[in-house]
């Protein structure tokens, strides 16, 4: 399939964004600057973009605790999203949700999530709400390794496949829940071989492929568009860091992760770009360039926003709060 | 440490009432610095510390009485302290106070036996200035429940007034004119005097028409001696001196200061001594020997606008004399001429059991005249050395 | 005014809000073609075929996809079978839909009902016998309603459908069959709002669901002894109506709480404690509170009906609290 430039560039660019904010999160977050803890997408950024790239402005997305790179693939703004993991009031979730709970409902975002799995459900809401709307919108639940082995993991695949409904299944499998190791915790080789039990196709992918998540995303997604129903992708990917940050890492040999740093997809996407005379090292500069501005002004915009006044604690809960004793 | 006792001011004194306590438990005090206010029935003093030191504790409490005698507070040093604490308990087991003297508060009744009451009975009976005390409990285990307030409510009115303890002077003011009017048989006799002539006399002495009526009533009383005595236990005790007994209204009750020996003074010493006596007996300076012994007591309430009142008596003695208004009236004098003259009702108290009707008529009678033609006794106005 | 069953009353609020409101859709375990296992469905059978649905037993998706359609803008209504197996998927409301809005600091609105039959019946034993409202009330992020009458659970699930917020409704297995007066003409019943089912000037008892039918068969009883207890039910427990149980302690100057969940813990503890904190000066009497025995449900009838709380525990309450 024949690509144009900027649309390859712009799947570079992303995945630049999502490295860039993380690396900086993370940085912040050493420096003490960030309060709770946070999950980093480093290494996993081509899953979320190429994606992204499938779905349209109106398709809902369902996110997990590693969510930054989701949110900002589908397009949330990073000043926002920084003065969250500040807990500023500027913050996506005014300060009440913090790294894990980074949500833009305007965006098609219906939350990351601290609840392994926890998304999972709420895709299939999604899904069947836009099966009652009979809209043309779809749902991409993301989900690591270490949810599929969860009740619902297996509820949803089995109610998404009963009611055919619009939802493709990302199967985020980075190799680690928390700090043990997929292969030794789950009875399959490929998270993608459940999806026999669902009567939906199974799918295994190289997630550091920005072009084959793409293409794989791309044909799952209009099938469920078409109301051809769910499809279970798994995408292979690798976490370089730990589960957060400050995770000591007790559960694997730098040895490993030294050898995903040679495989992460950044890399390979820029070399395949330079190799291919698409972009030049110039290019490359400048759009590392601009990112890093990007980047920057966002931690200006986060670090000079404001504290939220203690008593905002005691609204947002509900919409008629009449009555109700905080 | 020396222990502050309750002190005895007169003879008849058996209990002392404290009013207030005019130092604090462990401020250091001066030999002869007040120390607290202590009433009799008949006056109130200011009790002074006999030596210096702390006042280690105060064990006798404001508005109660305690016997004479009894210790209400230990002066010391503050290294004493334990030993008083040790007296004190040792006082408190001894309880030997009137205790049953005094309206019991409910923190009082509580310290026996607590008072199981509602929030609700509480909060209405608080709202009431109900003693939930006075208040019988219905609910489970006798507990005073508010519906148990509000029937109490209804059966005694709301209050308008609030409970006042009786200072030590209107509990004896209450005692003596209960016995005076439970025990003697009171009769009034009044007569319209004429007072141009002593008024006119006593001006230009320079002293009062009190001055002259107490100067003018001694020299009577010496000789009606049957007005000028006490009855007590049966018995007639006829004086030969004349102590006269001056009602003072005071902002603490009535008071009644003794004017000694009148019969032996001249006006100006008359004069002198029943100022001396009324304003120190207003600012609570009297003596204890000075409200005693009264043989025949006097009461004016003519300079307050009262023309005519029955007195009663002021026991053991057995008359008392009111005096009303002078006031400027036409009189018929002198063969049927009309004159202006300053006259006022004297009202002659007596105890009927001893003085007949006609002895009163012939006693007020002998006064009136002397009043009203005063000169013959005044010629004679001089004291016995 | 014509006499209905508190399910038909369920019924019509349902389908009279679907007629209203194409975004309303209804789902749950045998719903559809059973019309609910305590028939509280039997009056929707046949009616909107696409839009109510039987499903698998799924609960955690069941609960947890009422808050994605919500988010996409439906207005779903989950029936959750029995309460006891709202905690087979418990995640899904106390960590989504009771968190979601507020830890996305107001971002949406989750207009979901979840609703469902609680409580005691002929030995169904301790996995399907439970009221968990209290749970509910505790841990915060959704309203509460219970509904005792036909009158009520209609009104109530009528405002319920029209609500920007999620709320649970918990229906007694004893009540769907129970008939009473509903007005032919529409009518809401706001939350919040507790109603005083009869007057009385001795005690006020505060209750919900069965526990006020047993609450009036007790005044009804105490009368007789010239006992007068006045009867609230509350309606709603999130939020429940503080001053109307105020107002009642002002005037009784006592409290007994009834409900069917456990005694310890219960709701019945939380009114207590907060009448003792905003009416302390108006009570003549230790607050009451009547639940059932701190068990599982047994299932021989004897047992059952020995830890269930009723009017005769109300009646003892009364005469214990009057000190008769």
């Amino acid at each position: 399939m024949r690509y144009s430039k900027n649309f390859l560039v712009s799947l570079y660019q992303t995945m630049q964004k999502i490295r860039k904010f993380e690396q900086s999160a993370e940085q912040l977050f050493l420096e003490g600057k960030l309060p709770g803890f946070i999950h980093l997408y480093i290494g996993e950024e081509a899953i979320a973009t190429g994606v992204m790239a499938a779905l349209n402005q109106g398709d809902y997305i369902t996110s997990t605790h590693r969510g930054h790179g989701h949110m900002i693939a589908k397009g949330g703004d990073i000043k926002r999203m920084m003065a969250e993991l500040f807990g500023k009031t500027s913050g996506y979730c005014k300060g009440k949700g913090g790294s894990m709970h980074i949500a833009d409902f305007s965006i098609g975002v219906l939350g990351a999530n601290g609840v392994v799995g926890g998304g999972l459900p709420i895709a299939i809401g999604a899904g069947l709400g836009i099966k009652m709307k009979e809209t043309n919108q779809v749902v991409v639940a993301f989900f690591g390794d270490g949810a599929s082995n969860t009740g619902a993991f297996h509820e949803s695949l089995n109610f998404a496949s009963v009611y055919r409904l619009p939802i493709v299944f990302i199967n985020e499998n980075n190799q680690y829940a928390s700090t043990a190791k997929t292969k030794e915790t789950t009875s399959v080789q490929n998270i993608s071989d459940r999806a026999v039990s669902y009567s939906m196709p199974g799918i295994t992918i190289d997630g550091n492929n920005i072009i084959a998540v793409y293409e794989t995303a791309r044909e799952a997604i209009e099938r469920a568009r078409d109301q051809g129903g769910p499809t279970l992708i798994e995408a292979k990917t690798y976490r370089i860091k730990g589960h957060f940050v400050g995770d000591p890492t007790k559960y694997r040999e730098n040895i490993e992760v030294n050898k995903f740093w040679e495989n992460e997809p950044i890399k390979i996407w820029e070399k395949q770009l330079l190799d291919s005379k698409i972009i030049t090292d110039k290019e490359i500069k400048k759009i590392n360039e601009e990112l890093d501005a990007q980047i920057s002004e966002a931690i200006l915009f986060a670090e000079n926003s404001s504290d939220p006044i203690p008593e905002n604690a005691l609204s947002d809960l509900f919409v008629d709060d009449a009555g109700y004793d905080y | 440490m020396y222990e502050i006792k309750m002190p005895k001011f007169g003879l008849t004194m058996d209990k002392g009432h404290i009013e207030r306590w005019l130092k604090k438990e462990g401020e250091y005090i001066n030999k002869g610095e007040s120390l607290l206010e202590v009433s009799s029935d008949k006056i109130s003093n200011e009790i002074i510390s006999p030596i210096s030191g702390f006042l280690l504790k105060i064990w006798g409490q404001e508005g109660e009485e305690y016997p004479v005698g009894q210790t209400i507070a230990i002066v010391g040093e503050k290294q004493e302290l334990d030993q008083a604490n040790k007296e004190v308990s040792e006082i408190k087991s001894k309880e030997i106070h009137l205790k049953q003297d005094y309206i019991k508060t409910d923190r009082d009744i509580s310290k026996d036996s607590r008072i199981i009451a509602s929030p609700s009975a509480k909060r209405l009976a608080r709202e009431h200035h109900i003693l939930l005390s006075q208040v019988q409990g219905s609910g489970p285990g006798g507990r005073i429940t508010s519906e148990d307030i509000l029937s109490f409510l209804n059966h005694h009115p709301k209050d308008n007034f609030k409970v006042e303890k009786l200072s030590g002077i209107r509990k004896t003011i209450i005692e003596r004119l209960s016995q005076s009017f439970h025990q003697a048989i009171t009769l009034t006799n009044i007569t319209e005097v004429d007072f141009t002539q002593l008024k006119k006399q006593t001006k230009l002495n320079q002293v009062s028409i009190t001055t002259g009526i107490i100067f003018v009533l001694s020299k009577i009383l010496l000789n009606l001696k049957k007005f000028n005595s006490h009855f007590e236990n049966e018995q007639l005790k006829e004086y030969n001196i004349v102590n006269i007994g001056l009602a003072v209204d005071t902002d603490r009750g009535l008071l009644v200061p003794v004017l000694k020996n009148a019969h032996l003074l001249d006006l100006k010493n008359i004069q002198e001594k029943i100022i001396d006596l009324s304003s120190r007996a207003r600012t609570n300076q009297l003596n204890e020997g000075e409200l005693y012994q009264s043989t025949f007591t006097i009461t004016n309430l003519g300079m307050m606008r009262t023309d005519l009142f029955t007195p009663i008596l002021n026991p053991p003695e057995v008359a008392i004399l009111g005096i009303g208004r002078i006031i400027k009236k036409p009189c018929i004098v002198d063969e049927d001429k009309i004159a202006i003259r300053e006259m006022a009702y004297l009202s002659l108290s007596y105890d009927h059991r001893i003085i007949d009707g006609a002895d009163a008529a012939r006693f007020l009678g002998v006064l009136a005249q002397s009043i009203e033609d005063p000169e013959s006794l005044l010629m004679n106005n001089k004291g016995v050395e | 005014m014509r006499n209905i069953s508190y399910a038909e009353a369920l019924g019509e609020a349902i389908l009279e809000e679907m007629e209203r409101d194409d975004t309303i859709f209804t789902y749950g375990e045998d719903v559809a073609k059973q019309g609910g296992i305590f028939g509280a469905y039997k009056s929707l059978l046949g009616k909107f075929p696409n839009r109510i649905f039987d499903t698998p037993i799924s609960e955690e998706v069941i609960y947890g996809s009422a808050l994605g359609a919500a988010l996409v803008g439906m207005r779903p209504v989950v029936e959750f079978h029995f309460a006891d197996f709202l905690f087979t998927g418990i995640q899904s409301i106390t960590l989504q839909i009771e968190k979601i809005r507020y830890m996305t600091g107001g971002q949406g609105k989750l207009h979901l009902v979840l609703r469902g039959p609680d409580g005691v019946s002929n030995s169904a034993a301790a996995q399907h016998s439970e009221s968990i409202e209290t749970i509910f009330m505790h841990i915060p992020g959704i309203k509460i309603i219970i509904p005792s009458t036909p009158y009520d659970i209609k009104g109530l699930m009528k405002t319920a459908l029209r609500s920007d917020d999620p709320i649970i409704c918990f229906e007694h297995k004893s009540l769907y069959a129970t008939k009473g007066e509903v007005p032919e003409e529409e009518y809401f019943i706001p939350l919040g709002k507790a109603e005083i089912k009869k007057e009385g000037k001795d005690i006020t008892v505060v209750s919900m669901s069965r526990m006020v039918h047993e609450s009036l068969r007790a005044a009804e009883e105490l009368e007789k002894e010239g006992i007068s207890l006045e009867v609230i039910d509350l309606r709603s427990l999130v939020p429940w109506d503080k001053e109307t149980v105020i107002r009642s302690v002002q005037k009784t100057n006592r409290l007994i709480v009834a409900h069917e969940t456990w005694r310890r813990a219960g709701w019945g503890a939380e009114i207590a404690s907060t009448i003792q904190e905003e009416a302390f000066d108006f009570l003549d009497a230790p607050i009451a509170r009547i639940g059932a025995r701190n068990v599982p449900m047994p299932f021989n009838a004897l047992m059952q009906n020995f830890v269930t709380p009723n009017k005769e525990n109300i009646i003892i309450e009364a005469k214990k609290l009057l000190g008769r």
